[in-house]
């Protein structure tokens, strides 16, 4: 028993306002509105965000041990990276961190957060459990999943040995490591993405479910096609900073869980990068590596951006 | 987003980020002298590793107690190497640097090169420590902190003169019916066949030998081992490592040998609980002295000891080391840190304290030899071995700038590649050999 | 399917959802109450024999009402901070037309793919420069600056204002400043209230910040204070001791999301019924 929804679903509009009035011109006035809304946000930016990025990003054309006179030494280190076997391997572990975590994470925080988003008695102290992840810091959170994760007397283990699995020793597998870092890594990402789509949930218009199904597979149904695309403003700021934690700030759980091995198969651009520049005392090559890790992601964005836009074109 | 041709062109930023560049080197050449003020009334900063806070406070509770017109403030930062280097670093940067602080082998010649330490020794010979000469100190442990470059200096007195010993739990050796317990004259292959019992007779439950190499970058434990096989990890003279010659390469067979039978499996990292001797599941451990407080808090209900570590070829295979203390050569309150140096190191004073609190062994001949450090209760009932070891332990080699932290890296990657590719353990370690001597070479250059 | 037979199998799933969660939560609280030997045991036995509370009294001993208060003045000064900066920036972003907006978004999104741990001493190197070590100004003013994530999600939540509102309220005259304080910051409770608590949270939780610009006792934060209890191999405190303090600090975290919670659910939507 399935009912389609009496009318199509608008999302809505979210498009740039500069694409919404193409041909308008700034109002002078408006204008010097916005400069003065945005003025002290960037002036704090500019100074204390892009300053220093821009300069750890210089330190790579420098030979650096934190502690001595940076020695300038031009493309040295750039010219490191295209012949170091290291850095191609992290290179493939950023982007199966990315292609592993980003996308899961996405969708099952997106479900969870429907889920919890209802009135019932009590739900208040329920819907708190699912911020916890969140809570605890990197250095604790690693000695309860490595208690998880033993070969041999951890609880994944000894779950799947009721369905008669043998599983591997995680940690120090070559092939089972990553997997088993990206799920402990989607575990701690889930509550932000859950508080940021229980955000976005509340503007979904709530007339849009009016005739819809009241089963089981409509609601399934109406998930997707209804909700889904009404909060696909959050999808992409959940998929923007997933994308960023994943590519960048979760290196430490790998740092503490498996120090980047074995083998290197959980040794991320990050921590590579983490590693060179300050276990090794080598800034100018780790700077390097961020450096050539920025330009490999404005590289992918601007390429999709094209590809996008030939589409649009095309069709 | 908009289609619109990116302008980011940020030309202050970049300039201003340029800018910032010649302030890292703000007092990188600089020798600034230190000055020295008056000792009473005065505070010194002492900055040292988060999980050793604890007991330094008490030792400067104790120094305030004694002097209340002076002060000592400790403060921590982090227990990890990579962060404290560059809390250290930041420290400098802003002329802020701590007036003692805790100094370790694998920073020792970096700071000493960059003129961050002050060479002790001079201070020392003007008695600047009382009673206590340089001869004093146990000499191994004091070349730690000489700089490769001008041995002649001390940049840094070590605080503990710490070995490693075979700690072992007797109840668990009794859970598997075994009943040889270690004895001095072990060998290796004693502690391995042992364990190997112990882990086939308890069906793996308990761990017979915690992995000695842990995850591969253990060099207070290989270190040793290569030596009795008569090969090196580093000459200073040559600036050379030979983790890769032949004699490194039977050291590494051996200690490759255990994983899966006499140990357990291979984990990634040093501190996994699997290695762990106080996880009270681990039969045999090679472990440091500094381990013993932590032991004595999990292992309550449980017999255990500690015993010399199994020779090989008739060698000791003991390694030691010590974290040490360091005054800045900036600082202007030298003469108060001093002050403290010399209440800390003396046997009836500081040290004192930090045998009872910390278990500390004193880093002197006279300490080791009539300090309270043996005095504790039991377990362990044969604590005393650790003044003996430390004797005769061969320390952790100082090697130039980072290159210590390369070689880490370098004996992990060849032992994951030995343990979980198959791959020929002489070629792996010549690999890694070629890896060290590009970072020395790269360092001394 | 009846509804009610729906319901109690949502609730079901929220719970065992939940629980699976927060799970190696729970695992921490239990460890908190652990003695040494249990804490140390490998595997870890999942409840302690007998708690021990002493665990707490002695987590306790290394905070302060001054290292309370400090983390206070901290956590708020930066969420506080970044509202007053990040809310104009993120409306005039979404719904004032004007040139520049897609450059200064872009501008905001590229420096997050820059490792922070590289720009922690360039980072470092400005604050002294404009000498603001040992002070709350150092401590607050540059992490308040990091404000990247506050525009994009206040940006995201202007954007789906509907434009006729705004319209209709500049239509009878009302400046652009008086549309974001009475239309739309009131609609914008749900985002509030997310941004709060994340940035509390984030901000709660620093460590390498403070440590590094005020290492004088006197800004010490809750995290630093804690941080001799983390354990190490020379360490001679019980682990458990240290788990404590995680749990000691993570109270008012808890508080601020129980609090904030009211604000981002409005009500029955999750029922689909009206």
């Amino acid at each position: 028993m399935t009912v389609t929804p009496s009318r199509p679903v608008e999302p809505p509009r979210q498009a740039e306002p500069a694409e919404r009035s193409p041909g308008r011109k700034d109002r002078r006035g408006d204008a010097l509105v916005a400069a003065l809304f945005v003025s002290p946000a960037m002036l704090a930016f500019t100074v204390f965000v892009i300053v220093p990025a821009l300069g750890g990003l210089v330190l790579a054309f420098f030979e650096w041990d934190l502690f001595g006179t940076p020695v300038f030494v031009g493309l040295d280190n750039l010219a490191r990276l295209f012949t170091d076997p290291a850095m191609w391997q992290a290179l493939g572990v950023t982007a199966l961190f990315v292609v592993l975590g980003v996308i899961p994470t996405t969708l099952v925080g997106f479900v969870l957060a429907v889920v919890v988003n209802v009135n019932m008695p009590g739900i208040g102290a329920w819907r708190v459990l699912y911020f916890t992840p969140m809570i605890a810091s990197a250095a604790v959170s690693a000695i309860i999943w490595v208690n998880l994760y033993n070969g041999r007397s951890g609880l994944v283990n000894q779950f799947l040995a009721l369905f008669g699995v043998d599983g591997p020793n995680w940690l120090a597998d070559p092939t089972w490591a990553l997997p088993a870092l990206v799920l402990m890594m989607i575990w701690g990402a889930l509550p932000i993405v859950i508080i940021l789509y229980l955000a976005g949930l509340q503007r979904v218009p709530e007339d849009i479910y009016a005739a819809a199904s009241l089963d089981g597979a409509g609601r399934w149904r109406q998930l997707w096609s209804m909700t889904w695309p009404n909060v696909w403003g959050t999808t992409v700021l959940v998929a923007v900073l997933q994308a960023v934690s994943f590519v960048s700030g979760s290196f430490e759980v790998a740092l503490i869980m498996t120090d980047g091995g074995p083998l290197g198969t959980t040794q991320s651009l990050a921590l590579y990068s983490y590693k060179v520049a300050f276990t090794e005392r080598d800034i100018g090559y780790g700077s390097a590596l961020s450096l050539f890790q920025l330009a490999l992601i404005i590289g992918v964005v601007l390429l999709s951006r094209a590809i996008v836009r030939f589409r649009k074109e095309r069709g | 987003m908009t289609s619109r041709p990116h302008r980011v062109r940020r030309p202050t930023a970049v300039a201003a980020a340029l800018a910032v560049i010649p302030l890292f080197a703000a007092c990188g050449s600089s020798d600034t002298a230190g000055a020295s003020n008056e000792v009473e009334g005065s505070t010194v900063v002492l900055t040292t590793i988060t999980s050793l806070e604890p007991q330094f406070k008490e030792y400067a509770d104790a120094y305030m107690k004694e002097f209340p017109d002076r002060t000592v403030e400790v403060r921590s930062t982090t227990d990890d190497g990579a962060e404290y280097a560059q809390q250290l670093a930041t420290a400098r940067l802003s002329e802020d640097l701590p007036d003692v602080f805790f100094n370790v082998d694998f920073l020792a010649d970096t700071l000493a090169k960059n003129n961050v330490t002050l060479d002790l020794a001079p201070g020392i010979e003007e008695g600047k420590l009382g009673d206590l000469a340089m001869d004093d100190f146990l000499p191994q442990f004091v070349a730690q902190y000489r700089p490769l470059a001008d041995p002649e200096q001390v940049t840094g007195l070590p605080v503990s003169a710490d070995s490693v010993g075979l700690y072992y739990n007797k109840s668990l050796f009794e859970q598997a019916g075994v009943t040889e317990y270690p004895e001095a004259d072990w060998t290796w292959e004693d502690m391995y066949r042992v364990a190997e019992e112990i882990q086939s007779k308890s069906d793996g439950a308990v761990t017979g030998l915690a992995a000695p190499l842990a995850d591969g970058s253990a060099q207070i434990v290989y270190g040793p081992v290569i030596q009795a096989y008569g090969g090196y990890v580093y000459d200073a003279e040559t600036g050379k490592s030979g983790i890769g010659q032949p004699e490194a390469v039977e050291a590494w067979t051996t200690l490759l040998e255990p994983y899966g039978t006499a140990s357990g499996e291979y984990t990634t990292t040093g501190d996994d609980p699997t290695l762990q001797f106080s996880s009270g599941n681990i039969a045999m451990a090679i472990a440091s002295r500094g381990a013993v407080p932590q032991t004595q808090l999990a292992l309550t209900d449980a017999d255990w000891d500690v015993q010399v570590l199994p020779t090989i070829d008739g060698s000791s295979t003991a390694g030691g080391g010590s974290y040490g203390l360091s005054i800045a050569q900036t600082s202007e309150n030298q003469d108060a840190a001093w002050a403290f140096l010399a209440w800390f190191y003396d046997t009836d004073a500081g040290m004192k304290i930090a045998q009872e609190v910390g278990g500390v062994i004193p880093p002197t001949e006279d300490g080791i030899s009539n300090g309270t450090w043996k005095d504790g209760e039991p377990p362990p009932a044969s604590i005393e071995i650790f003044g003996e070891s430390a004797r005769t332990a061969v320390l952790l080699t100082q090697m130039p700038g980072a290159s210590a932290s390369v070689m880490a890296e370098a004996t992990k990657k060849a032992t994951q590649e030995v343990l979980l590719e198959g791959r020929d353990v002489a070629e792996a370690f010549q690999e890694a050999e070629e890896t060290v001597n590009a970072a020395i070479a790269k360092e001394t250059k | 399917m009846s509804t009610r037979l729906y319901l109690s199998l949502r609730y079901a799933l929220v719970v065992v959802c939940g629980l699976v969660l927060a799970f190696p939560l729970l695992f921490m609280v239990s460890g908190s109450l652990k003695s040494a030997r249990e804490i140390s045991a490998f595997p870890q036995p999942l409840l302690p024999e007998t708690p021990v509370w002493q665990n707490f009294v002695d987590a306790w001993d290394y905070l302060t009402p001054q290292v309370i208060g400090n983390t206070f003045v901290f956590s708020l000064g930066i969420v506080g901070l970044q509202l007053l900066i990040s809310l104009p920036a993120a409306f005039a972003l979404a719904k004032i037309p004007f040139r520049w907006s897609a450059v200064i978004l872009a501008t905001l999104v590229v420096p997050m793919f820059v490792p922070a741990n590289l720009t922690l001493i360039p980072l470092f190197v400005v604050t002294f420069q404009l000498g603001w070590l040992n002070s709350f100004a150092g401590l607050i003013i540059p992490m308040a600056a990091q404000c990247a994530f506050a525009i994009l999600l206040f940006r995201q939540f202007f954007v789906t204002l509907p434009p006729g509102l705004i319209d209709a309220a500049r239509i009878d005259g009302a400046g652009w400043l008086r549309v974001l304080v009475s239309i739309a910051l009131p609609l914008a409770r749900p985002a509030l209230a997310t941004f709060c608590s994340i940035s509390f949270l984030t901000a709660w939780n620093m460590y390498i910040w403070p440590q590094v610009v005020a290492p004088n006792p006197e800004h010490r934060v809750i995290n630093v204070a804690l941080a001799p209890l983390a354990g190490g191999e020379n360490s001679v405190l019980s682990p458990a001791i240290g788990l404590a303090g995680a749990v000691l600090a993570m109270i008012p975290v808890l508080i601020v999301f129980i609090a904030l919670q009211k604000w981002y659910i409005k009500g029955v939507v999750g029922t689909g019924l009206e």
